[in-house]
């Protein structure tokens, strides 16, 4: 068995491990896994015409055919959760990817040259620690104006150099094997021992990592959208119709406002829950 | 009555989900005011045996056979009793006081911290003793130490402030565990000096965990040598040098480097020390013994005496051991 | 002390004016002219722009602007908000008590119960632990946006025990009954946070060796427990206070906005929104500079229970 060989083999047990995600953790797959199927086919799913206005239902509670009722608008709130279902999942599916890809590029690159790459990422990291990510995305949108994309590119702004951090020092642990110093002596180039070794090793805890962002990002973006520096109305997205529905649920009417807070809670549980049990599984915590 | 009597000492550690056995059939007997050195490896079981007499033991570890102190069994005492006897009767001393001692309390809070909590002493009591104590161990300006953080002390001085801690409840047991290896080769043997005085003038019996046979010797009357979990040998310090007779002890003696210059080259015990957690047939040491046979790979030697010694060995009689 | 507190004066300082220089860097990304984008929508009359040009020292480079806006700053002059119409430090001091109530009942919520189920889950394995974990997980899954809905629904309209809007009328005991619910609202996912940081810090305590020196001394578990291994526990739990503040302070823009209080969260982002820029501006260095001084706080604090600080930089 050659060095490549063994090297590759460290990383073939975590597939195999993933039925002790345990009931709670299958459960939160399957919610995921409804969330995603409304998600991609909401709008062909959803019974009425989600921005259809009709003001003589403003507020008609759950009828036949309208299991959720009317908004104040007289929209079908069942109909608008569903369409809903894309915009606030999208919105965290591109801002989990981007920041992957972002951070683990800064980290391996980090790790890969230490000196003053390594050096200056550390420094990065320190001043982006004082700005929340809530903060920065108030001030991208102050000055690009409030749409869901700036939203996201704060947001991966934000996001990115924890993420790089805590690749950082895993990526050094990893750089620092016997293994890849083995592949470099045989004449392995840089490319090919991060693209077939390095990654693949550092791949189960990238995974947990990203699905614990993407509940943290469900919810960052829901937020924005929430203050009106996210989705823009009358888009259905989850965090525009809690807020939508604030006047409604001060008159007695909570549906919009908890059904929508309930999905996006229902998500985030979802995720932590399964990124939890995932870095238990694969020893990353 | 011995003031400490082990009889079949086991020690089992819950791993994942099986248990495994770390220490086996450990059994000894010391007298008040004696003192004995266990002897061994890292992982032979030494500190482990040491820690179960002060009623500590790890967590998820089954802890077999009886441990008595004057007669009375230290896993059947209840809470009280059990502070109580920890509190008044045993001391310990560990390896590293820096990480042994609170950092965020004062000297004079850890000093005084058992006689006030447990024995009711008064505060100003305990201080005056205290500066008593930290007198003898040889600490200078003892009352502005009293108001000093760990930090502000260097590691010789933590350690005497670690053995005046323990004068002042006047235990009859000390249990010291490596009390000089995390110290400066400097002050190691004035701080062994100090413990081997201090417990001689207080008639305190003491058991003395090391990896050093040449420190353990110098204070004990009795060496116990331990390997993997086991007692490979228990005889009278004096005799260690010259009638030892297990290869295990024998191999310790040459591993050392010797003063008078007659040997040239440092000895290596060949191969890896076992843990009580390896599993063997036969006697654990066979692996790395020169003298290894047929029936130490198969059945496991027995404590049995050979003049002043216990040894188990099944060769120990055979072996003729040269010392010159 | 005193060479350990100028330094850490000196990098908050320098902490100050990097990011108000970033800040005010941002003017320059901003797409198009930057008068255009001043002018925010009113008319571009001749007037408008020259107080504009003067107000941003538009005709300046950048570092003199910079200078001549942070001595306004320090005359206490923060400048316009084209969106109010008015002076942005009236506005924002107006608001600024609001806030502080708000973030500062917060804080208790967040320490009583985070440390609370931190130091159980820390302490005892099994059920109770599992049991905090699990309340930890599920309330930082609920943002303080969803949160505060759910508690306006329960507490203030069905039970009826608090106002289910509004910010009181400036006297303490107002105060506390109208910012009850938003604190807790606002305190679910940090306090989630510092029972999980609570509960590591713990297990590595009760780890130490110098609990087992306690414990084979003799002293009883309940004084090993408070004076061994929470007191020691508490230190690393303690230097997360400042992060959390400033996160504190912009996320009350999620409660002031669903429990309509007039405060600076609320102020930030309605700013944003209008895009108005010398008001976000002034919020931000404000926010840096609460950033800063908490920092400090917790640096003196941090001098004064932990000991080792002390001698390392002696």
């Amino acid at each position: 068995m050659s060095i490549g060989q063994i090297a590759i083999g460290r990383n073939r047990g975590y597939r195999k491990r993933l039925s002790k995600l345990g009931l709670l953790g299958w459960l939160a797959v399957f919610v995921l896994f409804i969330f995603g199927v409304i998600a991609i086919f909401g709008s062909a799913l959803a019974p009425h015409d989600p921005n259809k206005i009709d003001l003589a239902y403003s507020y008609v509670g759950p009828i036949p055919g309208h299991p959720l009722g009317f908004d104040e608008l007289g929209r079908d709130l069942f109909s608008r959760l569903l369409v809903g279902a894309r915009t606030s999942l999208i919105g965290p599916i591109v801002l989990v990817i981007s920041t992957t890809l972002i951070g683990t590029s800064i980290a391996i690159l980090a790790a890969w040259r230490r000196g003053w790459t390594d050096a200056g990422l550390s420094a990065g990291v320190d001043i982006a620690v004082a700005f929340p990510g809530l903060l920065l995305a108030i001030l991208l949108s102050t000055v690009f104006g409030a749409s869901l994309w700036v939203a996201i590119a704060a947001l991966t702004l934000a996001y990115t150099p924890s993420l790089a951090r805590l690749l950082r020092s895993s990526a050094l642990r990893e750089t620092g094997m016997d293994y890849v110093k083995a592949l470099k002596v045989l004449g392995f180039s840089d490319s090919q021992i991060i693209f077939k070794h390095l990654l693949p090793n550092l791949a189960p805890f990238i995974i947990a990592q990203a699905i614990i962002m993407f509940g943290y990002a469900t919810l960052d973006l829901g937020g924005l959208s929430f203050l009106g520096i996210g989705v823009q109305p009358p888009t259905a997205d989850w965090g525009t119709m809690v807020a939508a529905g604030a006047s409604g649920l001060l008159q007695g009417y909570p549906t919009q406002t908890l059904a929508a807070g309930s999905c996006l809670v229902l998500t985030a549980l979802s995720f932590a829950v399964i990124g939890d049990r995932l870095a238990r599984i694969w020893g990353v915590e | 009555m011995s003031l400490v009597e082990i009889e079949s000492f086991t020690l089992d550690v819950q791993v994942v989900e099986a248990s495994a056995r770390v220490i086996h059939e450990v059994s000894f007997k010391l007298e008040a005011g004696q003192s004995i050195g266990i002897v061994g490896e890292s992982g032979s079981g030494k500190s482990l045996t040491l820690r179960a007499i002060a009623g500590l033991s790890p967590e998820n570890s089954v802890v077999g056979g009886k441990i008595s102190f004057q007669g009375e069994e230290v896993s059947a005492m209840d809470r009280e009793r059990l502070m109580q006897y920890r509190s008044s009767q045993v001391a310990m001393i560990f390896q590293d006081p820096r990480s042994a001692i609170n950092p965020v309390r004062k000297v004079g809070d850890f000093l005084t911290e058992n006689v006030v909590t447990n024995l009711g002493w008064s505060k100003s009591d305990a201080k005056t003793k205290a500066i008593e104590v930290l007198t003898e161990v040889g600490i200078s300006n003892p009352e502005k130490q009293l108001k000093a953080f760990p930090s502000e002390l260097s590691g010789g001085m933590l350690q005497r402030v670690m053995i005046a801690s323990n004068l002042l409840c006047q235990p009859d047991l000390l249990l010291a565990d490596e009390p000089t290896t995390a110290l400066d080769v400097t002050t190691q043997s004035s701080v062994m000096a100090l413990i081997d005085q201090l417990r001689l003038s207080r008639g305190m019996a003491m058991i003395f965990v090391s990896h050093n046979l040449e420190l353990a010797t110098a204070v004990c009357d009795k060496i116990l040598v331990m390997y993997a979990g086991r007692i490979v040998e228990l005889l009278p310090a004096e005799n260690l040098r010259e009638k030892s007779r297990h290869p295990y002890t024998r191999a310790l003696l040459d591993a050392r480097p010797r003063l008078d210059g007659r040997q040239n080259r440092l000895n290596a015990i060949p191969g890896q020390p076992a843990s009580g957690l390896e599993w063997t047939q036969g006697c654990t040491f066979a692996a790395r013994c020169a003298f290894a046979q047929d029936i130490c790979r198969s059945e496991v030697p027995v404590l049995r005496k050979i003049q002043e010694s216990d040894v188990a060995c099944h060769r120990a009689d055979e072996i003729d051991w040269d010392v010159s | 002390m005193r060479r350990y507190l100028w330094r850490r004066i000196g990098l908050g300082a320098l902490t100050i004016v990097a990011t108000t220089m970033l800040v005010h860097l941002a003017l320059y990304l901003a797409p198009g002219d930057p008068i255009g984008y001043l002018l925010n929508g009113q008319p571009a009359t001749p007037e408008r722009i020259a107080a504009l040009r003067a107000q941003y020292n538009l005709d300046e480079p950048f570092f003199t602007r910079y200078v001549s806006w942070i001595t306004g700053v320090f005359q206490g002059d923060l400048g316009t908000s084209a969106a109010f119409n008015a002076d942005v430090s009236t506005l924002i001091a107006s608001r600024f008590q609001t806030t502080m109530y708000l973030v500062l009942i917060s804080f208790v919520f967040i320490s009583v119960f985070g440390l609370t189920l931190g130091i159980l889950a820390g302490l005892h394995k099994g059920g109770i632990d599992s049991f905090s974990m699990a309340t930890a997980t599920i309330l930082s899954s609920i943002p303080a946006f969803v949160g505060s809905f759910i508690l306006i629904n329960v507490f203030a309209l069905q039970l009826g025990w608090f106002p289910a809007i509004g910010g009181g009328d400036g006297s303490l005991s107002s105060a506390i009954s109208h910012m009850t619910l938003p604190a807790i609202a606002l305190a679910f996912s940090a306090g989630a946070f510092v029972a999980r940081t609570t509960r590591a810090s713990i297990r590595v305590e009760s780890a130490s060796e110098h609990v087992v020196t306690a414990t084979v001394r003799g002293i009883p578990r309940n004084k090993v427990v408070s004076r061994h291994i929470v007191r020691n526990a508490l230190l690393p739990v303690i230097s997360l206070g400042g992060l959390l503040f400033v996160g504190l302070i912009v996320s009350t823009a999620f409660v002031e906005q669903a429990f309509a209080i007039n405060g600076i969260g609320g102020l930030l982002v309605v700013a944003a929104r209008q895009q108005d820029f010398a008001l976000v501006q002034a919020i931000t260095l404000i926010l840096v500079i609460s950033f800063v001084v908490v920092n400090l706080a917790v640096d003196v604090l941090y001098w004064i229970l932990d000991p080792r600080i002390r001698s390392e930089v002696a």
